[in-house]
């Protein structure tokens, strides 16, 4: 197996392809999205600045000196202090802390109101069920129970840094660079031996299946470890950039996640967007891993895949289909609310019911696969 | 044991060419050397057998002690043009392929090098196949089809590329295996199987023309070879009238040996004759 994975996929410009777009990912794309979201790397510095005094618990004591120190601030701009320096001897500037400070108290609320919204969530739904309930409307007084189960006693125990788990999450560019390097070894796969006549030495069933086999998981070896490195790469990248911790506070502590029905802590949270990616990855692998195996030269099985790939980019926008396998890279938004698919008469959540067509297509794709590996 | 290759018929066609036609051949332990003409069919018929091209019709069977058996899990093949990874060196070849086609947890990386060690191999082996030359590939295509101990081992063009010490030792190599093994040996350097070959096989468009031991098939060209001792001039003359299976030039001259069921010329005498000779007279006299 070892042998199988250095020869397909430990080649120098496979190396050289797969180091030059990591390091265009971590010193040139993040740097970029992240500039162009905050705009400036001022605000983070600011943040981290004023962060340390709210930290952990939210306490009255600590959420009363930010205020404090934003009427601080706010007192020296309007006297026409605009700069001034700390007990370390740091310059600081008054309009700017202004509105770190703002920034920070936003956060503060989202925090520390939280589980006053949801209350008034979880009350309304009651509400809605009682009106249903006697109306008889089976899928609003499923759906309000749900809520009612999902959204009740819900609280941010910590205040943490979370607007870089933000970034990460929005953030997709390494999933269309790593698809673009996938292509490389996948699309060689099988067309090279073809190309090279390497199979004339697989003589018999047996030793053709073993090595389609050792090709194919190899592949998903592949697979798995890059992607898995391009996401810690990027969780360190987007924490160089803005700082994240409190790995363990809910989902919900991201604003971006503030309505999500899930109930999980960041960290599953990440797992959970690392396999929906994974499995995106796969149905992706194993598609060109079939153009491979129907292709006598490597030139077309690669033309062939990156037609594909950039045909799907391009069509994705605009494909409703349940399975659209972009939904599973950037899944984001399906995670953000509570939106409910209908399959016969049982309710499932979106996330969930876009997994169950992905996997069902996986599965289709590899029936395909198999097809193609005994004609070969 | 005993063990046979039978091919029934075998017949295989591209478009209107008939590459194979109607071969049906019965082979047991020892070395067949197969003999042909470039687009004969041998590799044609060698690839019907390895399982790379299916026949059209016919079928093949392998049988041990009567009782029928797989027959591609028993065949070790190196191809006419064999051509191997070459960002890998032999030893990760070997290993890789013994990988592939064995199950025996016993062949381990000791398995590789004694195969590297027969081949005259091992000490390249960590060399890049990239670097190797055409002779240290096709070992190296010889190592890899010995991988398991096949029953049937069958090489096309397998000296194809190698000097002639390695030529020897290769023939020494087969020599040693054929007694429990059945060989087959498509080339065109007759000299390669003359004496190691049980059975010679000729085949001419895509037909056996003759299966028989060398000494039979050379008792049909005895008292037709001939040797005339002649001057430069008179070699067209012979080269247009006579089959000429050599013409070596001497301190005196030319020797030309020819094959012809009437003598010649009057200075010309009889010699005994090669399976070259033997060759000669088929595809050219016929």
């Amino acid at each position: 197996m070892f042998l199988e994975f250095k020869k397909s996929f430990f080649r120098p410009y496979i190396i050289v392809i797969t180091l030059i777009l990591m390091l265009l990912n971590i010193f040139f794309f993040t740097n970029r999205y992240a500039y162009l979201t905050l705009k400036s790397t001022e605000t983070v510095n600011e943040y981290m600045y004023f962060y340390p005094m709210v930290e952990g618990k939210i306490e009255e004591e600590k959420v009363h000196k930010i205020f404090e120190l934003k009427n601080e601030n706010l007192e020296k701009y309007n006297s026409g202090i605009l700069s001034y320096k700390d007990k370390n001897g740091n310059t600081l500037y008054s309009h700017a802390n202004i509105i770190t400070l703002q920034t920070l108290i936003e956060d503060l609320e989202y925090t520390y109101l939280y589980p006053l919204n949801m209350e008034k969530i979880v009350n309304q739904s009651k509400e809605n069920l009682k009106f249903f309930d006697t109306e008889k409307h089976i899928y609003e007084i499923n759906k309000n129970k749900k809520i009612i189960k999902d959204y009740s006693n819900r609280y941010i125990p910590k205040f943490g840094l979370t607007r870089g788990y933000e970034l990460l999450f929005n953030y997709k560019i390494s999933s269309l660079v790593l698809l673009f390097i996938l292509i490389l070894p996948l699309s060689s796969l099988f067309a090279e031996e073809k190309e090279n006549k390497y199979y004339q030495i697989f003589i018999g069933e047996k030793v053709k299946k073993r090595c389609i086999k050792f090709k194919i998981i190899s592949s998903y070896i592949f697979i798995f470890v890059l992607s898995l490195i391009f996401y810690i790469m990027d969780i360190f990248c987007f924490n160089r950039i803005w700082p994240m911790n409190e790995i363990f506070n809910p989902i919900y502590s991201l604003k971006l996640y503030k309505n999500t029905f899930l109930n999980t802590s960041i960290f599953s949270f990440l797992i959970i967007n690392f396999l929906f990616m994974l499995i995106a990855y796969i149905f992706f692998g194993t598609l060109f891993m079939i153009v491979s195996l129907n292709s006598k030269k490597v030139f077309v099985s690669l033309v062939i895949n990156y037609i594909i790939l950039i045909s799907v980019i391009i069509l994705s926008d605009f494909i409703n289909i349940p399975f659209n396998p972009f939904n599973l890279l950037n899944n984001k938004d399906m995670f953000k609310g509570f939106y409910v698919k209908r399959i016969l008469s049982y309710h499932i959540y979106e996330p969930w019911y876009y997994l169950i067509f992905s996997l069902i297509f996986i599965f289709l794709l590899m029936c395909v696969l198999k097809r193609s590996v005994k004609k070969w | 044991m005993n063990k046979e290759l039978m091919l029934s018929n075998i017949t295989k066609r591209y478009g209107k060419l008939v590459a194979v036609n109607d071969v049906s051949l019965r082979l047991t332990n020892g070395v067949y050397g197969l003999l042909g003409a470039n687009g004969a069919g041998k590799s044609t018929l060698i690839k019907i057998i390895v399982g790379l091209e299916k026949e059209d019709f016919g079928n093949i069977e392998y049988l041990k002690n009567n009782k029928k058996t797989d027959l591609l899990s028993n065949i070790g093949y190196l191809p006419q043009f064999p051509s191997f990874y070459p960002k890998f060196t032999a030893k990760e070849f070997l290993d890789y392929m013994v990988s592939l086609k064995s199950s025996n947890k016993k062949h381990t990386s000791r398995y590789t090098e004694e195969l590297l060690k027969l081949t005259n191999l091992y000490e390249f082996k960590n060399n890049k196949i990239g670097s190797f030359s055409g002779g240290m590939k096709q070992r190296l295509g010889i190592a890899q089809a010995l991988i398991n101990d096949p029953e049937i081992l069958i090489l096309d063009e397998p000296t194809a590329g190698l000097d002639l010490k390695e030529r020897i030792h290769f023939r020494n190599l087969i020599s040693s295996m054929a007694t429990d093994k059945i060989i087959i040996l498509a080339t065109h350097i007759i000299s390669d199987v003359e004496f190691i070959a049980k059975e010679i096989i000729m085949i001419e468009k895509g037909c056996i023309i003759k299966k028989d031991t060398s000494e039979n098939l050379l008792k049909e060209v005895e008292n037709m070879t001939w040797e005339i001792k002649t001057t430069e001039k008179n070699i067209k003359k012979y080269l247009d009238l006579y089959s000429v299976s050599n013409i070596l030039e001497t301190r005196s001259g030319y020797v030309i040996r020819i094959i012809s069921k009437e003598k010649p010329s009057e200075d010309a005498y009889l010699v005994k004759p090669n399976l070259e000779d033997y060759c000669i007279y088929n595809f050219e006299v016929n």
